[in-house]
């Protein structure tokens, strides 16, 4: 039986990009997989499974949906790891496949996240005015979740792609250069990207409280 | 939908008030960027929205559960599993598969010796073969069985002349 290079260096949370020693490892280990050595295949596992998880969580935005979504995105890595020619890094190869079957999830569950202007209520504005003058977090965990569920619903008012982009940078903690890996974009894009992303979010926010402020009028007028 | 009518950074410097905004400025290009936004209320503006969003997300996105301890063991499991039914799924129709190879090994050999004959041999004659059968069997000589039928046959032979 051949022996597995035994390696305890996962991505972990904190994104460092692998050192070179650690890629030549990885090379070995994908070439073992390849070569029909099965075992080889979980230390790949622990190198990325952070990283998958997050790009699944980026896309998908339900928690309770990413475990099965990435072991899925393992399965089909182990499954066409054959086709796998080494040109490009072994995690870019792996993020495209977790991209795909993101999406492919989403199309069999036909989940469609719609939301218009119109879902977010006169008291969310409010909180979420007083959050951004004063950048202090309510200590009262439902205003919190309230909050939340409000950044959410800015949030998915933004494409899909620039909403994953900023998940992947702000939440997961995910490097430019590794979000332009993942979604296959220039770097300057991905720069781009995020800034305007971000801008349009307040941007939006802002539009909406008068608004919010001109249905209440009318509200209390009736 | 919302409208693209969000306020804009000037093009030129957006890359680099997203380097600012993500602490990775070089020297140089920092010093460009502080004077332009000495002088830009647009690209103030902006950056001042896009500290406040980043805010926002980092406050209140919940990010990407922790792979659970036993998650590489599970997937391992299920990888194994796969590769099971895999190989169960080959040796089950691995007889209809070599069944099936031969059946076109000799189609395709016997196909090969059709056309090859078709171009050896030349084409048959466009007679049909009633003919060819009268042609080939030799007629029977009839013989004068009495002295009427010798002068029958002498007249008759004269009548062809």
């Amino acid at each position: 039986m051949t022996n597995v290079p035994n390696s305890t260096a996962t991505d972990g949370p904190s994104g460092k990009a692998p050192s070179f020693r650690d890629n030549v490892k990885e090379r070995e280990l994908v070439r073992l997989c390849q070569d029909g050595t099965t075992d080889a295949f979980e230390q790949l596992i622990l190198r990325h499974q952070h990283r998958i998880f997050s790009v699944v969580r980026s896309i998908l935005r339900r928690r309770e949906d990413v475990e099965d979504v990435a072991q899925q995105v393992f399965i089909k890595a182990f499954v066409s790891i054959r086709s796998f020619d080494m040109r490009a890094a072994f995690s870019t190869w792996l993020y495209k496949i977790a991209v795909n079957e993101c999406w492919d999830y989403l199309r069999r569950k036909r989940v469609r996240p719609l939301l218009y202007e119109a879902d977010l209520s006169e008291e969310q504005n409010q909180h979420l005015s007083s959050y951004v003058a004063t950048e202090r977090a309510p200590a009262d965990a439902s205003k919190r979740a309230e909050l939340r569920q409000t950044v959410e619903l800015l949030l998915a008012q933004l494409d899909d792609e620039d909403r994953q982009m900023l998940v992947l940078k702000e939440v997961e903690g995910l490097s430019v250069q590794e979000i332009s890996e993942v979604m296959e974009l220039n770097i300057n894009t991905v720069k781009v990207r995020l800034f305007r992303a971000r801008a349009k979010l307040v941007e939006w926010h802002q539009r909406r409280q008068p608004q919010a402020a001109r249905a209440s009028a009318g509200r209390k007028r009736e | 939908m919302p409208k693209e009518n969000e306020r804009k950074a000037c093009p030129e410097f957006e890359p680099l008030l997203e380097d600012l905004l993500d602490g990775e400025q070089q020297a140089g290009e920092a010093q460009r960027l502080q004077a332009h936004l000495d002088g830009c209320a647009r690209c103030t503006s902006t950056l001042r929205a896009a500290q406040q969003a980043s805010q926002l997300l980092r406050e209140f996105i919940e990010p990407a559960p922790a792979p659970s301890t036993g998650f590489a063991l599970r997937t391992m499991h299920a990888i194994r599993a796969v590769e099971e039914s895999a190989a169960a799924e080959t040796s089950f129709w691995r007889p209809v598969q070599i069944f099936a190879w031969r059946l076109a090994m000799s189609a395709g050999l016997a196909l090969a010796l059709l056309i090859g004959y078709a171009q050896v041999v030349p084409e048959a004659s466009e007679v049909n073969g009633e003919e060819i059968a009268r042609s080939a069997v030799p007629q029977e000589m009839y013989a004068p069985q009495s002295r009427g039928d010798v002068l029958l046959m002498v007249s008759s032979a004269g009548d062809d002349k």
